[in-house]
């Protein structure tokens, strides 16, 4: 890479992580269960980011674009690592200081969330990734290179299946 | 469920999704996380230049002896291939992260083509060695004879046993590599499945 598309990559690259750095992470978790993995599939977004950046002219918002990296990047990384354990109850962060009862109840709540969503089939797991990030449906669609009724669709599947997922943990 | 239950659903989901997210802490970090895939690669790059560089400079030495005008013209045809499987291999490298602002199927069939050529490289790799083999079993036999060569002489150990071992490992990476691409056309198949379905 010329040394000035690098400097371009460099600022671009600091730009995302400040604005969409949250929505990264999400994404991570919702393809890997555990932190080694998590950082390495970080890495790869985030490199695979800092090359696509520079090539970016504005089709679509800068955070669809985001995701879109950020998704492709986390389909090839589970089609090389696919193992999903079951997390422990205590979930996925493990904190050694004792938690607030409530904040307790949110993390189990969260993790509960994401190893529901993380047990979808991948075009339905992305698609609800997408969903819970606010994009429309119109744009889900874009992503997936298909109809806004199929996206329809593969949501009220998800949905089911975790309602059903996550009543079941509860009862 | 009603239209209403639905959208409480998601609500509910979007708010706990929406909790979770440290970030990638700072900049800095993601410089880190570059930084570290950036000098992976480059070790990547510089250990398949130096084993393709050798492999040349092997075959460059064999051909400066060739004892007939076949066993130069095998020696240029397996020079040639061994400097094309290079190539092929930066331009893999080049054609998977071309496609990773694609929509996810496009992705995931180019990702498929991209395995694919992974495949057909092995299988080069395999057509390439037994040549190389052909080609440079004459110069040893010769050469050891010429040269009154022991089995255990420097010499032997740079001509004979440095390049087998070097052919013999490029053997064993390539068997890895058909067997993790066979396994990825595998998985990738499964996903493209599920990216059909509902499809109209």
């Amino acid at each position: 890479m010329p040394e000035s598309d690098r400097t371009t990559a460099d600022a671009a690259i600091d730009r995302v992580v400040r604005d969409h750095g949250e929505l990264l992470d999400r994404v991570a978790w919702g393809y890997v269960d555990n932190a080694p993995d998590r950082d390495d599939l970080m890495q790869e977004i985030l490199t695979a980011l800092w090359r696509a950046l520079p090539r970016f002219r504005g089709e679509s918002s800068e955070r669809t674009f985001v995701l879109r990296v950020a998704h492709n990047r986390g389909i090839t990384f589970s089609t090389r690592r696919r193992r999903f354990e079951i997390l422990p109850d205590d979930g996925q962060v493990t904190d050694p200081a004792p938690l607030a009862e409530t904040r307790l109840i949110h993390e189990q709540r969260r993790d509960r969330l994401f190893q529901a969503i993380r047990r979808l089939p991948e075009a339905q797991r992305q698609a609800v990734m997408l969903r819970l990030e606010g994009l429309s449906q119109r744009e889900i669609a874009e992503l997936q290179g298909t109809t806004e009724t199929n996206v329809g669709v593969r949501l009220a599947r998800a949905r089911k299946a975790l309602r059903a997922q996550l009543i079941e943990e509860d009862g | 469920m009603s239209e209403r239950t639905s959208s409480g659903d998601w609500e509910r989901w979007q708010q706990e999704w929406r909790r979770t997210g440290s970030g990638v802490a700072a900049p800095a970090d993601a410089r880190r996380y570059i930084a570290r895939a950036r000098r992976e690669r480059l070790v990547a790059r510089l250990i398949e230049g130096a084993v393709a560089g050798a492999a040349l400079l092997v075959t460059a030495a064999a051909l400066w002896h060739a004892a007939n005008p076949f066993e130069a013209l095998l020696g240029l045809v397996v020079g040639l291939a061994i400097g094309a499987l290079w190539v092929q291999r930066a331009l893999i490298r080049e054609r998977e992260d071309s496609a990773v602002a694609a929509s996810s199927p496009e992705h995931l069939a180019l990702l498929r083509g991209v395995r694919r050529q992974d495949i057909r490289l092995a299988q080069f790799i395999w057509l390439v060695l037994p040549l190389e083999l052909a080609f440079l079993i004459p110069w040893w036999v010769i050469g050891t004879r010429v040269h009154h060569r022991s089995l255990t002489d420097v010499g032997s150990w740079q001509t004979v046993w440095l390049p087998l071992l070097g052919m013999l490992a490029l053997f064993v990476w390539s068997v890895r590599l058909w067997r993790r691409a066979r396994a990825e056309i595998h998985a990738l198949d499964r996903l493209r499945e599920q990216y059909r379905e509902h499809q109209e």
